[in-house]
């Protein structure tokens, strides 16, 4: 079992991606607690909404969000200690919401799927990091997850759960779809080296657990049409020539 | 069935249905009614492909905000 590749990333989760609905779950101590965290996560948020999007600008907001975000994931883990199968419900409950408002949200299917894998592969995950015992998690070393903060996997999975974050702050005030689909997209090609990452640990976390065979047939054939809308002539000679010649 | 990568990728290539039809029939007839798998190989060649692509999607974006 990828632990050490799971701990880290669960101690840093904040589980709901929305931080209304999250800090609405909070009890009002911890909430005063780490009610420093709101202001700080919305100015980094608000620069993922306004200023142009590259991986820099991600980087930074995501140093910015460290330390808050760290904060609010210890909030999380306290509350998941006292009350783990009620959070469970209310937090896969919370993050189908935000689905439902990200996808009425998004302006085309492409995008739509995009953000459908994101979620699911989030939700697979969180799901797996609800099996580990949460005094378990309380027990990981701060000391240790901030020396983790240069581990590529966690820096993978905080990029895409801030670039989330963002794209769910976006929806929310309205901002340019555009602007969300870019974030989604961030997030899921951060997810996707994250899943990758980890798989190297042992872990496989699936994004559609719970599809049938016919809904993944069906599937099959809608992004096969999709790549054909999308990838151009030039695009397709590029994937060939990316194909092994000679595996000796 | 195990399909080797020349078939996954000519399957979703643009008129793929025109150009090689009896190749399309044949994908399309195989992921309705079997059970279809690819290669750690060929796993590892799409995604050399798809990285490719998103490198030069990032090229072309710093390009045009250059």
């Amino acid at each position: 079992m990828g632990f050490p590749a799971l701990a880290s990333p669960a101690a840093e989760a904040v589980f709901v991606l929305d931080l209304d609905t999250l800090f609405r779950r909070l009890p009002a101590l911890t909430k005063a607690q780490v009610a420093w965290t709101k202001p700080r996560i919305d100015v980094g948020l608000k620069r993922l909404l306004s200023e142009p999007i590259d991986d820099t600008l991600l980087d930074d907001v995501v140093r910015e969000l460290s330390e808050p975000v760290r904060a609010l994931s210890r909030a999380v883990i306290e509350l998941l200690i006292s009350n783990r199968e009620e959070f469970r419900t209310l937090g896969m409950d919370d993050l189908r919401r935000e689905q439902d408002r990200l996808q009425a949200f998004l302006p085309d299917g492409d995008s739509r799927d995009t953000l459908a894998w994101v979620l699911g592969f989030l939700r697979s995950f969180f799901g797996l990091c609800l099996a580990i015992q949460p005094d378990q998690l309380a027990t990981l070393d701060a000391e240790q997850i901030v020396q983790d903060s240069n581990n590529r996997e966690l820096g993978l999975f905080m990029r895409a759960q801030v670039a989330l974050m963002a794209a769910v702050e976006a929806a929310r005030v309205g901002a340019q779809p555009d602007r969300c689909v870019r974030l989604i997209d961030s997030a899921f090609l951060n997810f996707m080296a994250f899943r990758t990452a980890i798989r190297s640990h042992g872990l496989w976390v699936s994004p559609f657990p719970n599809e049938t065979s016919d809904e993944r047939r069906e599937s099959l054939l809608r992004y096969a049409a999709r790549l054909r809308e999308t990838l151009t002539d030039q695009d397709w000679q590029a994937q060939d020539a990316a194909r092994v010649g000679d595996l000796r | 069935m195990l399909l080797d990568t020349n078939v996954v990728s000519a399957f979703p290539k643009p008129d793929a249905e025109k150009r090689s039809p009896s190749l399309f029939a044949f994908v399309t007839e195989a992921i309705v009614v079997q059970s279809l798998t690819i290669s750690s190989v060929t796993e590892f060649e799409l995604r050399r492909g798809v990285e490719e692509l998103v490198l030069r999607g990032k090229d072309r974006s710093a390009w045009s905000r250059s």
